[in-house]
């Protein structure tokens, strides 16, 4: 075949353009620059969680929680833990800088992943609206435990951290975690995904253990949280715990169903959207003439949140970008039960 | 005596205060095809989902290929080779036809997550095989022309076909179809008997399909004493012999 290996073709393009970018993006406006990188990182944190919530079907409320860790791990090791690096590798240039940074993101993604799976394991037994309650219970412990954490600043936050994050980076990381998102979907294996959310019992019924891939899911998803958490504490260079609040959560949640739960490409364009939208109410929120009224719903996010789901489930329930499977038979319980001929003797 | 493919002892399955089933033995060997009657209620679907690890029994043992399987996963069951289909049709409905079908190679995938994200040869290979005989699969069973569509579009009948292709998909050795015909429109019901004999056709190229028939005649009184009985009867000399037996709602077949 030729164009077999066009997935991995796609993706070195994609990281070598965002290097190109990044080379020449020191005109770019601090702020705007700012908020592409915020784009980015919501795109991996939003396909990540794409796993879990949209390919996977189960319901987690507590992403904000594994960026957390990632965020604070990623900025723990790197601020407090480089000098022996640097003096290793000869002071903080470009080859150990790199390598540092490079590191500490990847300790940031699999501290998140222990931590899914941790909580995966025994909660994925849960269903529905049970494990969204643990997910979010989850995402609140992490952050408390952070504010009681005088090793990370506590409450005060964490500052001084390198700024570190370039376009470069930040896009990597997000083609990336499309590549391995649609690249696992595209498979016979990563059809299993797609069964567990159909029908548990059926999935079970043909081999395919549905607790392995809930937990697939959830690390998976739980790593690249992780990254992007990293990516997010060296791109602001302070991060305190309330950044990472139910709020962040439902954020990345919105994002999922904005995109259509399931369709990569929808969820990545999302992310783009709800990120310049919530910074476009910031300006919006301040303009004077506008009644108080419209600047203070500009400036709530939760209203924000609450008024575009309602819109959308008002004009477009399968998302942006989601197709509504047409379903002949309704799933779950009640089947047309069939008629049967009478018995005989 | 060969030892039986499935042999289930003393088998009891309550829920609650109701005993569903109640000291039930049945003996299936590869070769075999056995059909389960009973009314309503009598307890068909519970021993297929007890057999299938769905619920644990209450007592009793249940040994397939002489190793007891009470108690283990059903994924873990159905990989040890015990498929079925569902009284109530379970497709997956945001999947298409070939998908569905797929789906039950995944218990024979050599490759897992790494080779899916690596995508190398041996991937491909092993992609291209299981596509290659998902499509034959179709084809033997004439629904090669609903390959790209939705399960959910297909008539009620073609996605009871479907769903007993998924469960043959898995090359099992044991095949638990629940009420296969029920719902049917007569058309419909004479394609469906038409199948075991593709099936058999098919399933020659991996086992034999040789029928040695009983119909596991099971009287159950659901009111007063449930006292199971399994008995034989002669006189169903080929698959297609359940034609003439209405009652026989639920079937197993033994693969060798
Ligand atoms: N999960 C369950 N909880 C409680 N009772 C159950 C459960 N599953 C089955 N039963 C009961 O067990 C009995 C046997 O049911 P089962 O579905 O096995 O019968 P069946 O022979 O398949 O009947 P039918 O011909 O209607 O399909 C019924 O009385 C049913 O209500
Ligand atoms: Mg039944």
């Amino acid at each position: 075949m030729k164009y077999r290996h066009i997935k991995k073709w796609i993706l070195l393009a994609a990281i070598i353009l965002s290097g190109i970018v990044s080379h020449f993006s020191g005109g770019i406006n601090s702020y705007y620059l700012q908020i592409i990188i915020f784009i980015g990182i919501n795109i991996t944190l939003a396909v990540g969680l794409n796993l879990i919530n949209g390919y996977t079907g189960q319901f987690s409320l507590g992403h904000a929680g594994f960026m957390a860790i990632g965020a604070y791990v990623a900025a723990y090791l790197s601020t407090e833990h480089s000098a022996g690096l640097f003096r290793a590798l000869g002071g903080p240039n470009f080859f150990s800088i790199t390598l540092l940074f490079i590191s500490v993101l990847i300790a940031g993604g699999l501290a998140a992943a222990a931590a899914g799976l941790i909580v995966g394991v025994p909660s994925l037994r849960l269903k529905g609206d049970y494990l969204a309650i643990v997910t979010l219970g989850f995402g609140e412990i992490i952050r408390v435990v952070i504010q009681n954490t005088d090793a990370v600043g506590g409450p005060r936050g964490y500052s001084g951290i390198a700024n570190y994050t370039t376009l470069f980076w930040t896009y990597s990381v997000a083609a990336i975690t499309i590549y391995v998102v649609v690249s696992l979907i595209d498979s016979t294996y990563g059809r299993g995904f797609l069964t567990v959310r159909d029908d548990e019992v059926a999935s079970e019924a043909v081999g395919i253990s549905t607790t392995r891939y809930k937990v697939t899911a959830f690390v998976l998803g739980a790593f690249f949280a992780g990254v992007a958490g990293g990516l997010y504490a060296h791109s602001t260079t302070y991060i305190n715990p309330s950044g990472f609040d139910f709020q962040r959560s439902i954020e990345i949640v919105v994002m999922v169903i904005l995109g259509g739960m399931g369709s990569t490409a929808g969820v990545a364009f999302a992310a783009i959207l709800l990120t310049l939208l919530l910074e476009y109410l910031r300006f919006v929120s301040g303009y004077q003439w506008l009644p108080e009224i419209i600047r203070r719903i500009a400036a709530n996010r939760v209203i924000i949140y609450s008024l575009v789901l309602i819109a959308l489930m008002l004009l477009r329930p399968q998302g942006l970008f989601g197709r509504l499977p047409r379903r002949g038979i309704p799933i779950g319980g009640a089947t047309k039960r069939a008629k049967l001929p009478a018995l005989s003797a | 005596m060969p030892s039986p493919l499935l042999d289930l002892r003393q088998c009891t399955i309550r829920f609650g205060g109701l005993t569903a089933v109640s000291a039930f033995d049945l003996q299936i060997g590869a070769d075999e095809l056995i059909g389960l009657i009973g009314p309503n209620g009598a307890g068909k679907t519970t021993i297929f989902n007890v057999v299938t690890g769905v619920y644990r029994p209450t007592s009793g043992t249940i040994i397939f290929e002489n190793k007891p399987i009470a108690g283990l996963r059903p994924n873990t069951i159905a990989r040890r080779g015990v498929a079925r289909t569902f009284q109530n049709i379970r497709l997956f409905p945001t999947l298409t036809v070939f998908d569905n079908v797929r789906a039950g190679f995944n218990l024979r995938l050599r490759h897992g997550l790494a080779h899916a994200l690596w995508r190398m040869g041996t991937f491909y290979r092993e992609e291209n095989e299981v596509a290659r005989q998902v499509d034959e699969l179709l084809e033997i069973f004439d629904l090669g022309k609903f390959r790209d569509a939705l399960c959910g579009s297909l008539s009620y009948g073609d996605q009871r076909r479907l769903e007993i292709v998924r469960a043959l998909a898995t090359r099992p050795k044991l095949l638990l179809l629940d009420e296969p015909a029920a719902g049917m429109n007569p058309r419909e019901k004479e394609i469906s008997d038409r199948r075991p004999t593709g099936r058999a056709r098919h399933e020659s190229s991996h086992g034999n399909l040789s029928a040695r028939n009983r119909t596991g005649l099971w009287n159950q009184n659901r009111g007063g004493n449930p006292g199971a009985s399994a008995g034989e009867s002669e006189g169903h000399r080929s698959i297609s012999g359940r034609r003439n037996e209405e009652s026989v709602r639920s079937t197993c077949f033994g693969f060798s």
